[in-house]
């Protein structure tokens, strides 16, 4: 059965990583949903967080392979649910929004988000959530024909597993 | 005071000494141009082979690497060079084959501008190399080489790039080495579990009425063959090769049981579906090895010993996975293993033995009624005139098969031959390689018309640095195992398989090689004696019945239950 798998890794900091991560999955003809890589705790290590849809046995060897890698320190996939994960999304709204000052705040209130940036034309509304909360408001915007930019980062990730296990693992 | 200054050229060979390198394999060109002048220097050093296409460096120092057991390396220059090395590296990959290659790159400053002959190498090679790295600096050189040699070595053996740019070769650097390090656990196997694993395994071995040991090229990476041979006796157990396991047992040892796969024999590949236990060895379970894996060894349990935790449950359903150096694995079941007589057993791979001569070796080693020579005749021949001692080098093709399935070893290593790449023109620089690393040893290149016309340039790398290896060129005028298949599977429309050859001793006498064709059987052992008597460099071209068929065969995804004679 497809569906979504969360591949988190620790890489070293060090050119062509993200590349030899990248291939694992075009080998196998697999399409990156989303991709995201960012400093971890551990100075010189990066965390890298990719999502995909495809078959357990695939991710399974993806992981396999990136295991073997050298620069990659520690490698493992996961379910949605088994990690604390946020995206985060900017919005830009046209300001006739504001016309209707009870809707607005309705939206706001509702959604979690907040308003970064504003002027005559247009305000940028900031949210973080999951990849379905930040479809929703979006499909709302757009909805309501306000939506005239949209933008999405990658997932940013943290284990429920116990830090001093994964600092184990590690180092 | 401060230490001497020198370029990262010399700073480069200099680590290599430092790493016991003194054999490589390599072609100049512009950007290496300051390498190649260091070599000029250290000549007295290092034996630098210069080949005749950059693939075949890449293949040469696999062959090296396979005879020897040491770290191939081979030398390119940027672009073209460097592009070139690619199918080398592919196959290195494939057949875990410790390499390392050093490619030049353009200037530093240069990068990215698509200057004179600049080729992404780091990309290009990704995914077929184990790590790559891009020296940008005299300075990373020392412990650059270090790294790129632990890890070429250590755990399962594969190539490694470096893409030695301009820069890090002219600038200047003092010069200091140290041996590699892994600060987190790369390669070094946690053996904490290997005991009570150890425990399972031989519980279950002895517990089993029909097991069957499938040996890989992993027992002979890991120097683990008298620790196969003792499992093997102690425990009364058949043992199967795969192609690249050959010679990691003795070919005449009673509880071999010959080599497992698409064009195995019947007995190893019967076995596996009638075994009740698979001891795997380091070995993959390739397709080439299980055919259609849904059918594949019904009845059995597996234990997967390997070194490569990604082999297990890939392609086959391991019960008991053991992670671990076959050579340590093996010799901590070894005292807990019972000798069993297993007589049915032992009895099942006599008749099937007896079966496959009757229906396979008899005919193909009768050969053709006008005295013509058939390639299971020719490699047969061989084998007995070399008295199983020699190293068979192979390229790609039914040759590739009739060696495997007619010759027989002796000593380990003696078979190298392109498994999981299948790469064609392979055979001869393979061979080239091995020679000149087992100097005292006759190797022999086993070719088809059609691979030795892949890499028919290194006739120039043979003449020039004198290395006496023996080519045996089967010729059927076909792309032979392309035309098998057409045969039996696409009704016998030979589309671009038949080959119309240049007359190969005639190119052989222009490159000073001493050759002979032979055409009758009747002629064949006098010939094989001529060219094993003769010291240098040999050539004998075989003339072969032009549609023969390397047989048994399981087809393309079959089960090993449907074979075909
Ligand atoms: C580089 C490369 N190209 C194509 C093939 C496909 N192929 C596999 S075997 C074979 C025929 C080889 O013919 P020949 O060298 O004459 O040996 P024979 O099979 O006749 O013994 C071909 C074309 C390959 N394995 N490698």
């Amino acid at each position: 059965m497809k569906r979504e798998y969360i591949v988190v890794a620790f890489v070293n900091n060090q050119i062509s990583v993200l590349n030899r991560i990248t291939s694992a999955y075009l080998k196998r003809h697999i399409n990156i949903e989303s991709l995201n890589v960012s400093e971890s705790y551990i100075k010189g290590v990066s965390t890298v967080v990719i999502s995909a849809i495809t078959t357990k046995e695939t991710i399974e060897m993806i992981v396999n392979q990136l295991a073997n890698a050298i620069d990659i320190l520690n490698v493992d996939f996961y379910l949605q649910e088994d990690l604390i994960y946020k995206e985060m999304a900017l919005y830009k709204v046209a300001s006739k929004i504001l016309d209707n000052k009870s809707s607005f705040d309705h939206i706001l209130n509702n959604s979690n988000s907040r308003v970064i940036e504003i002027n005559n034309e247009f305000l940028i509304l900031e949210k973080s959530g999951s990849r379905n909360e930040l479809e929703k408001l979006k499909d709302k915007l757009e909805h309501m024909n306000l939506l005239t930019g949209f933008s999405r980062s990658g997932n940013v990730v943290l284990h429920r597993e116990s830090m001093e296990n994964l600092m184990q693992k590690v180092s | 005071m401060t230490k001497k200054k020198i370029n990262g050229a010399e700073a480069l060979l200099l680590s290599l000494l430092k790493e016991g390198v003194d054999t490589m394999f390599g072609y100049p060109g512009g950007t290496i141009i300051p390498l190649y002048d260091q070599l000029y220097t250290y000549a007295d050093r290092f034996n630098h082979i210069l080949v005749r296409h950059e693939q075949c460096a890449v293949h040469a120092a696999e062959g090296y690497s396979r005879a020897t057991g040491k770290v191939g390396v081979c030398i390119a220059t940027a672009g073209p060079g460097a592009t070139n090395t690619v199918t080398g590296i592919a196959d290195a990959y494939m057949d875990s084959t410790p390499i390392v290659c050093i490619t030049a790159q353009v200037g530093v400053e240069k990068l990215g501008t698509n200057f004179f002959q600049e080729a992404d190498t780091i990309s290009i090679t990704i995914p077929v190399t184990k790590w790559s790295y891009q020296i940008t600096s005299a300075s990373e050189i020392p412990q650059i080489v270090a790294k790129a040699f632990y890890i070429a070595r250590t755990g399962r053996p594969g190539p490694v790039l470096i893409s030695l740019t301009k820069t890090a070769q002219v600038e200047m650097t003092e010069f200091e080495y140290g041996h590699y390090r892994p600060i987190n656990v790369l390669g070094e196997i946690k053996s904490a579990n290997i005991s009570s694993l150890a425990k399972e395994a031989a519980k279950m071995i002895n517990e089993s009425k029909r097991p069957l040991i499938i040996a890989g090229q992993g027992v002979i990476i890991s120097g683990a063959e008298r620790q196969l041979c003792n499992l093997a006796e102690m425990g009364n157990i058949p043992v199967a090769c795969t192609l690249m396991g050959l010679s990691s047992i003795p070919t005449s040892h009673p509880l071999f049981a010959g080599n497992v796969g698409m064009h195995g024999n019947l007995a190893p590949n019967m076995m596996t579906q009638q075994s009740d236990l698979i001891i795997a060895i380091g070995m993959r379970f390739s397709d080439r090895v299980t055919g259609d894996t849904a059918r594949y060894a019904p009845n059995a349990k597996v234990i997967h010993i390997d070194i490569d935790k990604a082999e297990f449950n890939k392609n086959i359903k391991t019960h008991l996975a053991i992670l671990g150096d076959a050579a340590e694995v093996v010799a901590t079941i070894l005292p807990k293993i019972k000798c069993k007589t297993r007589t049915k057993w032992s009895t099942f791979m006599k008749e099937a033995w007896a079966r496959e001569r009757g229906a396979v070796i008899d005919k193909a080693l009768t050969g053709s009624q006008k005295g013509d020579i058939s390639m299971a005749q020719a490699v047969d021949a061989l084998s007995k005139a070399v008295g199983g001692e020699a190293i068979i080098v192979t390229d790609v093709g039914q040759h590739q098969m009739f060696s495997a399935r007619y010759s027989k070893f002796n000593k380990t290593r003696s078979m190298i031959t392109s498994g999981g790449l299948g790469t064609m023109g392979y055979g001869l620089p393979a061979a080239i390689g091995a020679k000149i690393g087992v100097p005292d040893r006759e190797v022999v290149a086993v070719v088809g018309d059609g691979g030795l016309q892949m890499s028919l340039q290194e006739l120039g790398t043979i003449m020039q640095s004198g290395v006496g290896v023996k080519i045996v060129l089967l010729n059927n005028s076909f792309l032979g195992m392309v035309r098998q298949w057409q045969e039996l599977f696409f009704m016998r429309r030979y589309s671009f398989t038949h080959m119309v050859n240049p007359d190969f001793v005639k190119i052989a006498q222009a490159y000073d090689i001493e050759c002979e064709r032979v055409e009758k059987y009747k002629n064949l052992n006098k010939s094989l004696e001529k060219m094993l008597s003769h010291k240098g460099a040999y050539l004998l071209e075989i003339k072969t019945i032009k549609e023969e068929n390397v047989f048994p065969m399981v087809p393309a995804g079959a089960s090993l239950d449907d074979i075909i004679f």
